[in-house]
């Protein structure tokens, strides 16, 4: 049996029937790292005596028949999410050697039915960038072809998926960070409504844009990490009260009922954009037709204000950023540089200087300048105003549709180091997912299709707030009508 | 608008970032392209609406005051410098 082609729901099967021990199956994806993560680089650190630990800890609860879905499943963490004892890095130099005194609360979540940590996954230096070329611990590669970008910014946890080293994993997604990934690495990837998943416990980059989600092999999956990691925490005043549905119960309906009558919106504003790859906007054809196939109805809607999306963005995001960043100042945690004679503001400089790389200072530029006296109004105010009017647009839509379906990113993966010095071209990437997080909807990405060299191309679902239901259940229906998720790169 | 590099100067030292002099001026025309970008909000009408800071409800989160097992954990295991209970940093005034 190939053990590390093994889904969440497969592994946790054979577990339950003790068919394999998650010793057996925690050793198969550490021997797979060791064998191949020389070459991706989707790790920054791989703590392989904890895991085992953590497995055979796994194996007596099993034992005792006291197993949960996830006990002995052992996931990739992105390294911004805080876990007791083990080096949460954020893959920036400044906090190279920090260990947290505690878990993040989804980590609570995860070692509660005793999942197994395989490894802390890179990332864009605090989340900032969409290629994990961003990190000062390497770039991560596409396990597609390690020539191409696995996106970002949680770029290890797609291509530890992908690669098949861990079952699924968990990343973070401020303007696409878990669906541009997903869709470059041919995953399935959720970022669920603001307010779904208690932020407590991860290094913040922006708070009102930041959340945390799965990304699967499956949508399957994806809804049985959602059951897990959702829910309201006393912890995270930004955490909501809603009730968490059982997120299997959208794949039961759409098992039972299929999609037929369901309303899919399809924004009038992508029809013919520019700088969208002809071959994406394919993909996006395909799958619109193969929806309509099953039955749901295609209806035009409009998001006027979407264009405004990304600037919008590049300047809230980096306003938020700049003041969480200050937190790290070399007095409390992390790097300090300092020479004798400095003053208290030298040592900040310095250590700053050293400890931030390129894009996360350019960002902190950014959002100081626009939050600098006499351009408050003219930019974070006036960014704020649109994000309202995004909102709105949103508002509107989903009282013609149940669903919007759109690309995922402008282009297939694009190669290393093509667009590292272009940080706008960069930022225009996030031209689909960032007015998801403006307006703190939920959105999906699912595998669906190929570029002619053989590269994943996604598509983005996304629904109304806290109505994941819609966005799983249409999903679920086209990965089954697609099927372009089943399939492993060739390491 | 255009940053001129005395701008980048000035904001750098705000946010406390050391900059070399021969960066200055690539990093101020690096913010200046993504400005340029920024400014098509100008082209947007937003009179008379109201900004939203959050997607969530904005309400206060109140809970007793009491202790709880995060309140009791070691906050200098990850200090670079500390000693009985302070966290040790340079000289502030000069003596």
């Amino acid at each position: 049996m190939d053990l590390c082609s093994l889904s969440i729901s497969q592994a946790s099967d054979l577990l339950s029937k003790k068919e394999i021990s998650s010793q057996e199956l925690t050793t198969a994806f550490l021997d797979r790292i060791d064998a191949h993560d020389g070459s991706i680089n989707a790790f920054i650190t791989v703590d392989r005596e904890m895991a085992i630990a953590q497995a055979k800890k796994a194996d007596e609860k099993i034992a005792r028949n006291e197993k949960d879905l996830f006990t002995g499943i052992p996931l990739g963490i992105k390294d911004i999410i805080c876990t007791k004892g083990l080096k949460t890095t954020c893959a920036s130099k400044i906090l190279e050697t920090f260990v947290p005194q505690y878990n993040a609360t989804v980590m609570e979540k995860v070692m509660a039915q005793d999942a197994v940590v395989i490894g802390k996954t890179n990332l864009d230096e605090f989340a900032m960038g969409a290629s994990t070329e961003n990190s000062a611990f390497g770039d991560t590669k596409n396990p597609w072809n390690p020539e191409y970008i696995p996106g970002g910014s949680s770029g290890g946890s797609a291509a530890a998926v992908a690669a098949q080293f861990c079952c699924a994993a968990l990343g973070t997604d401020t303007g696409g960070s878990i669906r541009q990934p997903s869709s470059h690495c041919n995953l399935v990837g959720i970022k669920p409504t603001y307010g779904r998943v208690s932020r407590f416990g991860v290094v913040p980059y922006a708070s009102s844009l930041d959340q945390i989600g799965p990304m699967t092999r499956n949508v399957t999956d994806a809804a049985l990490m959602m059951n897990l990691i959702c829910g309201n925490d006393p912890k995270d005043s930004t955490s909501a009260k809603e009730a968490v549905p059982d997120f299997t119960q959208a794949i039961a309906q759409a098992k039972e009922q299929g999609i037929k009558g369901m309303k899919v919106g399809i924004p009038m504003e992508y029809k013919d954009m520019d700088g969208v790859a002809p071959e994406v906007m394919q993909v996006y054809r395909n799958a619109q037709k193969a929806l309509e196939s099953m039955g749901a109805e295609l209806v035009e809607v409009s998001l006027p204000h979407s264009r405004y999306g990304v600037a919008a963005y590049y300047i809230i995001a980096p306003c938020e950023a700049g003041s969480n960043l200050a937190r790290f100042d070399g007095v409390r945690y992390g790097l300090r540089v300092e020479e004798a004679g400095d003053a208290l503001i030298d040592m900040y400089k310095k250590t700053k200087s050293k400890g931030f790389g390129k894009e996360v200072q350019r960002r902190i530029l950014i959002g100081t300048y626009a939050l600098s006296a006499g351009y408050y109004d003219a930019y974070y105010k006036k960014a704020s105003q649109i994000r309202a009017l995004i909102v709105d647009d949103y508002e509107k839509a989903f009282q013609q549709c149940d669903v919007l379906l759109s690309p995922v990113a402008p282009t297939p993966p694009f190669k290393l180091g093509e667009n590292i010095h272009d940080p706008l071209t960069m930022y225009l990437g996030d031209m689909f997912t960032i007015c998801a997080n403006l307006a703190g909807i939920p959105g999906m990405s699912l595998p669906a299709g190929f570029s002619a060299n053989n590269l994943p191309v996604g598509v983005q679902m996304l629904s109304a707030r806290f109505d994941e239901m819609s966005m799983i259940k249409a999903g679920y229906a086209l990965e089954q009508e697609l099927k372009a998720g089943d399939r492993f790169p060739e390491l | 608008m255009k940053i001129s590099v005395e701008e980048v100067e000035h904001i750098a030292n705000m946010a406390r970032l050391y900059m070399d002099k021969k960066d200055i001026a690539p990093v101020a025309e690096q913010l200046n392209r993504i400005i340029d970008y920024i400014d098509i909000l100008e082209e947007a009408d937003v009179t008379g609406v109201a900004p939203c800071f959050s997607p969530s409800s904005m309400e206060n989160v109140l809970r007793e005051d009491e202790t709880t097992a995060s309140s009791t954990v070691d906050a200098f295991a990850n200090a670079p410098e500390q000693a009985d209970n302070f966290y040790l940093v340079p000289r502030v005034v000069k003596s």
